[in-house]
């Protein structure tokens, strides 16, 4: 390597090490024990949110199978030694992920398929997870979750707007933090949303505030609006 | 001289010639037998010979042939008191049964969770931790139970070294 940069022949090495493992890997486990590997390398690096905790109806076998269909458009091996992106251009990789998403969309089909991309969301995650057991149906989470989504692309929206001033930005967050509030309240329901504001209601009224360094800078005080 | 005189005084000298040679070589020794020079008109493939294999057993003269079967032993200390009573060093006695011990944890462990790697794809379809299968008392006892046993064999190693 020189300067960070990396040369044909780091390239030929760490190909020559990524090979050895697999090799190694041949010599001391047996062929199912390595597909097995194969695969659950490919659940646990690239599948964490798929899982019924987070809203995917799907079954061990099933995520096996889908687990086969990462494992076979991405090398795991080089994942698992974290050579990645260093073996394979950033295109191929892009094909790679497209694919499977393409395979595992055919596999699950639109409706569950919509439930995964779902699932990669931290803030569907902290609604469904926060509310589980608590009675609310899909269609409110849903409800809950596009009207969340919303309001942090609006909350983003303001921050970046340069025409505003700070005590401008401050009000419309403000704004926006009472109706997603009202929003999320209805959809939820008070004992829903009671939940997950007992979870996570810092970090939602954080998210929809000015940072506090530009606050303190600004010599302000907070805007944040108490949401319970 | 006519041609047919020359032909058979050519062909006389030829068989004269042959019979000459015929009696010189019925007369040359065997290669080896006297100094002399050799020619060797063919190119010979040499192979290494090949490592013999090595013997099963070590023959001690005047002592019946060793076998390793002697003193091979499933019981760890009985196996390392006979490695101590051949000889063996007792850093290499206590090297051979440390890993020879730990090699059986492995195994009885990994055979003992066997039942548990059926489950891991639905354990994680659940979203549930890895952590919570080793969780069950019966199975927490037995890998307890298989510690100890180590604990003893590895304790019982030093023992009977000191």
């Amino acid at each position: 390597m020189t300067e960070g940069i990396l040369l044909d022949e780091d390239l030929l090495k760490l190909q020559a090490l990524r090979d050895g493992f697999e090799a190694a890997l041949a010599r001391g486990l047996a062929p199912t024990e390595v597909e097995e590997l194969r695969l659950r390398l490919a659940a646990l690096e690239g599948l964490g949110h798929l899982q019924r905790r987070n809203g995917v109806e799907v079954t061990g076998a099933e995520l096996r199978e889908i687990a086969r269909l990462r494992a076979d458009t991405h090398d795991m091996l080089a994942k698992a030694l974290d050579l990645d992106d260093e073996l394979y251009p950033a295109g191929l990789r892009a094909k790679g992920e497209a694919a499977f998403n393409e395979l595992l969309r055919r596999f699950l089909g639109a409706e569950r398929f919509a439930d995964v991309e779902r699932a990669k969301d931290r803030l569907f995650r902290e609604l469904l997870q926060s509310t589980d057991n608590q009675g609310v149906s899909k269609a409110a989470l849903l409800q809950a979750y596009e009207a969340r989504r919303a309001a942090e692309e609006q909350a983003r929206q303001i921050r970046a707007d340069a025409q505003l001033s700070s005590e401008e930005r401050s009000v419309l967050l403000a704004a926006l933090r009472a109706q997603t509030t009202q929003a999320l309240s209805r959809s939820l329901g008070p004992v829903g949303f009671g939940a997950y504001l007992k979870q996570h209601g810092q970090q939602f009224t954080n998210s929809l505030s000015l940072p506090v360094t530009r606050m303190q800078a600004l010599g302000q005080r907070s805007d944040v609006i108490p949401v319970k | 001289m006519n041609l047919r005189g020359y032909i058979l005084g050519t062909m006389a000298a030829n068989l004269a010639l042959v019979g000459a040679l015929l009696w010189q070589g019925a007369r040359m020794p065997g290669p080896g037998a006297r100094g002399g020079v050799s020619i060797t008109t063919n190119i010979v493939t040499e192979f290494a010979p090949e490592a013999a294999p090595r013997p099963a057993v070590v023959s001690v003269p005047g002592s019946p042939p060793f076998r390793w079967e002697q003193i091979e032993s499933t019981n760890h200390l009985l196996f390392l008191t006979n490695l101590l009573a051949i000889g063996c060093p007792p850093e290499t006695a206590r090297d051979i049964l440390d890993a020879r011990v730990a090699d059986d944890f492995r195994a009885r462990l990994r055979e003992l969770t066997r039942p548990l790697q059926a489950r891991f794809w639905d354990v994680a379809a659940a979203g549930q931790k890895f952590d919570e299968l080793f969780e069950e008392p019966e199975l927490e006892k037995q890998i307890d139970l298989l510690k100890a046993e180590r604990t003893r064999a590895l304790a019982g190693v030093q023992g009977c070294r000191a």
